[in-house]
């Protein structure tokens, strides 16, 4: 018992555990909605822009991003550049004018834009199929380094996380949990250093080890007994090293593109970190600060996916560090990669980071959730003259109900890849809020109609098309189908809101709050 | 609104034709794209992992300095007591 507390990772985990009890007991006090579910409005442009980059560099980029090039080659890689590029698009068209608006959900912005109960119901519904999406593959990267690296089962890694969750976000609401992702941002990070660092060190120089990976061909040792599909066993460098192992076709990587760039707008857990500056001014430059860390990190991401390959094809890391990239989905090749880089020391820090990044991930998503929950739906329809206590009240019980929803779609994906469900989540984001809100902020003349029609048709096109491709023609099934439910999602709101005609009268008078630079000033 | 939306077009529109330059290159040149340019880093490999990293920040960098700019502007040019009114309108 003594000797598994003093392992290194045992250390590490328990140290990060330490460190968010003791952030969250500092921040419990939420006296008002305005703390619990935006953190009283504090957050400096440094605290915020970290806290953006902990939301969005999730378990998705910190392990999958890694993964996916391990695995896919030049196609993993794709992945991490799709990613990167939305954060940038959200800093120009939505951070700002999202600030300026000022409210305390996502759902809130439909409903104050036309003064409608109904399009606030329907944001909430995208809200939680939204988080759902992409808190199931963060529960299941939990509970997969507690089983490999811990000895729990798959169930009880679902269970403690949740449970973890829920302490950290009914008790510390948006102050605590701001801080902690700050915090946990900067794990992350600094275990990427030391494994960037250890690996050029090692003499694994980027431009090395991809020659080393492009000549390589025949069979990689040692791998027959648990590489069962054969395709790590018999390998083709080349392979790797071009497009066409994921993406089969020029559409579906445009249709990946578009799906992946434009979904970051639509996240409700990044679109709320915005209520959460002071200023838009602030709330720009917090974006500008979370796109340099993400650019960086998606670097090291695809970087250290490569030194894993380089690694598993030398054949010359233990038995158990080889077993470990492949399993699972390829979801370890990180903590693997760090264990043959630099022991046991440097693999604690990376499973203190991995939780990190799926801690700091899920509480965000349990944030937008309860906010969804408590202040939209219970507040709006089942307590109107609800006071300040209660408000904050119902959003605790609004994380504790989320805990036992998300813990059991953790539960359904097992064996799944967790950089591509975090890629089915940014396509339903793209498809439903992305047009919402891009129209919402830039074109007066969209209608209440109109934005339920695009939230609805476009949260129905996704789903469709993600969960039941077998039955469209083959020209249709996309593995992520943006170019057609991004297109949908964009022409039901436009259509409808023409044929409605109509805008709300006030809707000059939203522009001016969203857009103008008095308003910015004050 | 129209300074804003129109600097925020430019840049994206930018942005879009230097993102779907990538696969093209990939799909429509892929000899080019994958031949190697510096150890085993291919052209395409160069881009995506490299070159687009630094290519989001630019861009984002470049659509705060010019917001910045024009507030700067704004507040040099409009008096604060107009100001102080305007705000008081937007509640």
């Amino acid at each position: 018992m003594m000797q598994t507390l003093l392992e290194p990772k045992m250390i590490m985990t328990i140290l990060l555990m330490g460190t968010i009890v003791y952030i969250t007991y500092l921040t419990k006090r939420s006296a008002t909605a305005s703390d619990y579910f935006v953190g009283g409005r504090s957050f400096g442009w440094f605290t915020n822009g970290s806290a953006i980059g902990g939301d969005y560099l999730s378990a998705a980029t910190f392990l999958g991003i890694a993964g996916l090039t391990f695995q896919l080659g030049y196609d993993g890689a794709y992945y991490a550049f799709c990613f990167s590029i939305g954060l940038t698009l959200l800093a120009i068209f939505v951070a700002g004018p999202l600030r300026r608006f000022g409210a305390y959900t996502v759902a809130d912005f439909l409903a104050y834009r036309f003064h409608s109960k109904r399009a606030r119901v329907a944001a909430v519904a995208v809200v939680l199929a939204i988080s759902g999406f992409y808190a199931a593959p963060q529960l299941l990267g939990a509970a997969q380094i507690l089983s490999m690296f811990f000895g729990t089962t798959y169930e009880f890694g679902i269970i403690f996380t949740c449970s973890v969750m829920v302490f950290y976000v009914g008790v510390g609401g948006m102050k605590g949990t701001t801080i902690n992702q700050a915090l946990e941002l900067w794990i992350r990070l600094g275990a990427f250093i030391l494994m960037v660092a250890a690996a050029i060190y090692g003499g694994l120089h980027y431009d090395k080890i991809l020659a080393a990976i492009n000549d390589f061909t025949g069979i990689i040792p040692n791998t027959g007994q648990y590489a069962l599909d054969g395709k790590d066993v018999a390998f083709d460098g080349k392979t790797w090293t071009g497009t066409g192992n994921f993406f089969p076709s020029f559409w579906q990587t445009i249709s990946m593109t578009i799906g992946l760039s434009l979904g970051t707008i639509g996240l409700p857990h990044i679109l709320l970190r915005f209520y959460t500056n002071p200023s838009a001014k602030a709330a720009r430059k917090s974006a500008l600060m979370a796109i340099g860390i993400a650019s960086v990190f998606f670097f090291f991401a695809v970087y250290l996916g490569t030194v894993g390959r380089s690694i598993f094809l030398s054949g010359d890391a233990s038995e158990q560090v080889m077993k470990d990239m492949v399993a699972g989905g390829n979801n370890m090749v990180i903590p693997s990669t760090a264990q043959a880089l630099g022991g046991e020391w440097l693999l604690g820090l990376v499973i203190a980071g991995a939780f990190a990044a799926i801690f700091s991930n899920l509480s965000g998503l349990f944030i937008a959730s309860s906010g969804a929950l408590a202040h939209d739906l219970y507040a709006t329809f089942f307590r109107k003259n609800i006071s300040q206590k209660e408000r904050v009240l119902a959003g605790k019980v609004a994380i504790v109900i989320l805990g036992i929803l998300y813990g059991a779609l953790g539960l359904m994906v097992k064996d799944a890849s967790i950089g591509h469900l975090v890629a089915l989540a940014f396509t339903v984001a793209a498809s439903t809020f992305t047009p919402i809100f891009i129209l919402g902020i830039w074109w007066r003349g969209m209608t209440e109609k109109g934005a339920i029609a695009g939230l609805v048709i476009g949260l129905l096109a996704s789903m469709y098309m993600i969960f039941l491709p077998q039955t469209l023609p083959v020209f249709l099934q996309f593995k992520v189908p943006g170019i057609i439910t991004v297109p949908v999602g964009f022409l039901s709101v436009y259509i409808v809101s023409k044929l409605d005609r109509k805008v709300p009268a006030d809707v000059n008078d939203f522009m001016r709050k969203v857009h103008s630079k008095e308003s910015e000033a004050a | 609104m129209k300074d804003e939306f129109s600097t925020g077009f430019k840049l994206s529109l930018f942005y879009y034709v230097f993102i779907f330059f990538i696969p093209i290159l990939n799909w429509f040149a892929s000899d080019f794209a994958f031949s190697r340019m510096w150890g085993g880093m291919t052209y395409s490999w160069f881009l995506t992992s490299i070159v687009a990293m630094a290519m989001a920040f630019i861009i984002a960098y470049i659509h705060t300095s010019l917001y910045e700019k024009r507030l700067e502007k704004y507040d040099q040019s409009t008096p604060s007591s107009m100001k102080e009114d305007e705000r008081r309108k937007l509640g």
